[in-house]
């Protein structure tokens, strides 16, 4: 019973939000707010639950249960984070810089090394490649170096794009980069229609019963 | 042809929407079947499966939340129960707070068919696999478990002790780990956790699962081989599930049978029908422009 109920409200509430294809309606506007307001709230326990009860409240109560001075050590990391909402308080909001630039520097230091290893290296690697002799494979390999230099002299805009080197290399970047879009366009569309028959399956199949 | 232009030019949205919405639902309705052809991917990630040996460890993280699971709950389906054929050891994770919780109901549907297919097989929590839940933090929770990973999971997801479990006797830190799959609806997962730290820093062999909206930022780490395997959206996943053969032969087919439902399959149906749609749109819609272009000039 509780399990059709969850249905129907499921049903109704992905209809309400497709009737914003029509137009902006009532029906859509309130299943909206509902979304916003369900994340939000469902988002809260989430934070509360996974990160503020284990990391926070567990260790100051076994600190004052065992008056292990370790256990407070946490206080640092809680009031760090309290000050990040001292922004909402504008006489106030300049504290919230120490949290905000420790947590910078620290993503920072740890992320350089990680974008180095892992985006510029072994992508540079893997642009040089044989392109003789010309077999299939080569050719295709010719074809990634011609790509990636010609899309990179189309974002070069310290020298005029004119000339054999400029002018038609960045023509031939933007044919690559066009190509990319479409790609990407295609990908796009792929996963949101798979949104879509999701959404028709469990309608059709779930709620009205109409897919053997 | 002006008022053939006109048309076209000023066409409401809403028909392409009402088209679209007509292929869905006959096409649900009454499937083709169309065939399914196993793409080179979906076979690298069937030998990437295969690398994993009986009683090995490898961490499958649901780094996605329920808008991604259309697309990701196919593949998480085909690679549980392709781990559960080779008798690894799995744990579950997540860098999204939903992704634990869809990982528990993905992974029980899968051992109920994995259990009615190999009737003499129990898969047993603590022992075959585990859930240890979701874990803020990001990049630092990899560097963290590259030290100790009981340290910084003290529990599973229903808040059991994680030592408690056999399947965590011998996992002290993520070297330990002989391979990671992560399934990722967006950021804080493949892209900017696993990757850069577990498989560039630590040296632990990823292979990935993604939307196919984001499948385009994901190819170039194939190319260059920092991703063992990459599956690119529903399509590839019901390569995949195809691609997985059953210990049975099909009474219609007479052949292997395998893990590709009807259910998925009616669903490709769907995604060739309507691609092929939009297909015919984006024509008109170019020609439309073209011949404007030809009538504009001509005037």
């Amino acid at each position: 019973m509780s399990e059709m109920i969850g249905i129907n409200i499921a049903a109704i509430l992905t209809l309400a939000i497709y009737s914003f294809l029509y137009k902006d309606n009532f029906l859509y506007k309130t299943a909206e707010y509902m979304f916003v307001g369900t994340s939000a709230g469902y988002l809260l326990s989430v934070a509360y639950n996974n990160v503020i009860f284990p990391n926070v409240y567990l260790p100051l109560q076994r600190g004052v249960k065992t008056g292990d001075a370790s256990e407070f050590l946490v206080l640092i990391p809680t009031i760090l984070g309290l000050m990040m909402l001292t922004m909402l308080i504008p006489s106030l909001s300049v504290l919230s810089r120490i949290p905000i630039s420790y947590v910078v520097g620290f993503g920072a230091g740890a992320g350089a090394m990680a974008v180095i290893q892992t985006d510029i290296v072994p992508q540079i690697n893997a642009t040089i490649m044989p392109i003789l002799p010309l077999t299939f494979a080569n050719i295709n390999n010719l074809i990634v170096v011609i790509g990636v230099v010609c899309s990179l002299i189309y974002f070069f805009f310290s020298t005029e794009h004119k000339g054999l080197v400029f002018g038609t290399g960045s023509q031939i970047g933007i044919i690559f980069l066009m190509i990319t879009f479409g790609a990407q366009f295609g990908t796009t569309i792929m996963g949101r229609v798979q949104l879509l028959i999701n959404r028709g399956y469990f309608l059709l199949g779930d709620w009205l019963h109409l897919i053997k | 042809m002006g008022k053939v232009l006109e048309f076209f030019k000023t066409l409401d949205r809403r028909i392409i929407f009402l088209f679209i919405a007509i292929a869905v639902v006959i096409t649900l309705i009454n499937p083709m079947y169309l065939e399914i052809n196993i793409s080179k991917n979906a076979r690298t990630y069937i030998k990437v499966l295969d690398s994993i040996n009986e009683n090995e460890t490898v961490i499958v993280s649901f780094d996605y939340a329920a808008s991604g699971e259309p697309e990701l709950k196919p593949m998480a389906y085909g690679i549980l129960y392709r781990l559960f054929q080779r008798k690894a050891k799995v744990i579950m994770m997540g860098f999204w707070d939903q992704g634990p919780s869809l990982a528990d109901n993905t992974v029980k549907q899968v051992i109920e068919r994995f259990e009615k297919d190999y009737p003499d097989r129990k898969i047993v929590y603590g022992k075959d696999y585990i859930n240890i839940g979701y874990k803020a933090g990001g990049f630092t929770v990899i560097i963290n478990m590259s030290k100790a990973i009981k340290e910084i999971f003290t529990a599973d997801k229903d808040g059991a002790p994680i030592s408690d479990f056999e399947i965590m006797n011998k996992i002290d830190k993520l070297s330990d780990i002989k391979m990671v799959f992560a399934l990722t609806g967006g950021n804080n997962g493949l892209l900017d956790i696993w990757l850069p730290f577990a498989r560039q820093q630590y040296g632990i062999p990823v292979a990935g699962g993604c939307t196919s909206v984001s499948a385009p930022q994901f190819y170039q780490y194939m190319n260059s081989g920092q991703l063992s395997g990459l599956l690119d959206g529903f399509k590839t996943a019901a390569e995949l599930l195809k691609a997985i053969e059953l210990p049975y032969t099909d009474p219609e087919t007479k052949k292997p049978a395998n893990l590709l439902t009807k259910e998925v399959h009616k669903i490709a149906d769907v995604q060739s029908i309507v691609h092929l749609i939009i297909m015919i749109f984006i024509i008109i819609g170019n020609v439309t422009y073209l011949y404007e272009k030809k009538y504009s000039k001509q005037q």
